[in-house]
């Protein structure tokens, strides 16, 4: 397994955590999340929000309606559905188990 | 002056530079590669992504600007990320077994090898397409220049006509996903990044021009070789 695999897995299971995360505080457009994301410096490139959240809405997790816009074409407005909020209870239990397994396992070997 | 078309991007209509409107067909194309596999929710993606870029070019217009030019394109699709940086744009969980077949199974397309090129990539894009070296087919190329005849076939030296018109109707290789498709690779992440890699370290290890010259003397030194070999076969069989 190389190190660019390794780390783009891990990378896939936070960013997709971390949209659900930001769409239950509220509302938000793609350009929204990007935002966010970049605030807490995960970086990332538009392209890849797209498709992330086609899937997420398409497995029931998120729902979105058209809103009109004066700077062009009308944007999809996205808001998080209760089964993607139950969803994300369940993310929040896993990443605490695993940061703390982690933490755990990192501080016994200290390298 | 440039050649202005009038195109609808995402409901939106705009005029746009003729090389503006290619960059960004270019663009939506690779797109198509990826996502049309993932059927419907790949639609959906593509007209996302397509909204998003007329979103980022209409806020290049103005009262006093009405045209999309090529530095807009490009500043339009900067912004939403290459595809090649594209993260996750495969999704193991739409595939269908027919999917699956058709990411093994890629999809080859002819284009012309900017990377393998003396005169426009023609006979490197060939070789590709075809998995054989593409000295064979500059030597045939060569060859046929002159109208010459051998037994009892006759050649008509239509070669510099063939390789204009193939310079000219085949596509040059201009994203990482072109040049894969040219030589057949399934578009994927990993293949993608190794491949965006593989080109850093062409350009990085050698100045284009003293490897052309190189290579020109190669190409002549093997021509030599091959030809030496078909008069010898010629002697041998008389």
């Amino acid at each position: 397994m190389n190190l660019e695999n390794a780390k783009a897995q891990m990378r896939k299971g936070v960013l997709e955590y971390c949209i659900l995360s930001i769409i239950a505080e509220g509302d938000a457009y793609a350009s929204d999340i990007l935002g966010k994301l970049k605030t807490a410096e995960l970086i990332v490139v538009e392209g890849t929000l797209y498709p992330l959240l086609t899937r997420q809405k398409n497995t029931g997790l998120l729902s979105y309606r058209w809103e009109e816009s004066t700077q062009g074409p009308p944007r999809k407005y996205y808001t998080i559905t209760e089964k993607g909020k139950d969803f994300l209870n369940e993310l929040d239990k896993s990443w605490g188990e695993l940061v703390d397994a982690v933490k755990n396992i990192r501080s016994r070997n200290s390298i | 002056m440039k050649k202005v078309l009038q195109i609808n991007l995402g409901g939106t209509a705009f005029h746009m530079d003729e090389d503006a409107y290619m960059l960004i067909k270019r663009y939506l194309d690779s797109l198509q590669a990826f996502f049309l596999k993932e059927g419907d929710s790949g639609k959906e993606i593509i007209s996302d992504i397509e909204n998003r870029l007329s979103e980022l070019l209409y806020a290049f217009i103005s009262d006093k600007k009405h045209v999309i030019t090529y530095v807009d394109a490009e500043g339009a699709i900067k912004t939403l990320g290459k595809i090649e940086d594209f993260e996750f744009r495969i999704d193991p969980e739409s595939f269908t077994s027919t999917g699956y077949t058709y990411q093994q199974r890629a999809y080859r397309k002819l284009f012309r090898d900017p990377d393998d090129s003396y005169l426009g990539g023609v006979c490197g894009g060939l070789g590709a397409y075809f998995g054989i070296n593409p000295v064979w087919i500059r030597i045939l190329f060569v060859l046929f220049i002159f109208p010459f005849h051998f037994g009892f076939f006759f050649f008509n030296g239509l070669s510099v006509l063939v390789y204009v018109v193939l310079w000219i109707i085949v596509p040059r290789a201009v994203t990482t996903a072109d040049k894969l498709q040219m030589r057949g690779e399934p578009v994927t992440v990993e293949n993608i990044k190794r491949s965006v890699k593989d080109e850093f370290s062409k350009v990085k290890t050698s100045a284009q021009n003293s490897e052309n010259l190189r290579k020109t003397g190669n190409v002549v030194e093997e021509i030599i070789h091959v030809f030496g070999k078909i008069i010898l076969i010629f002697l041998k069989s008389y």
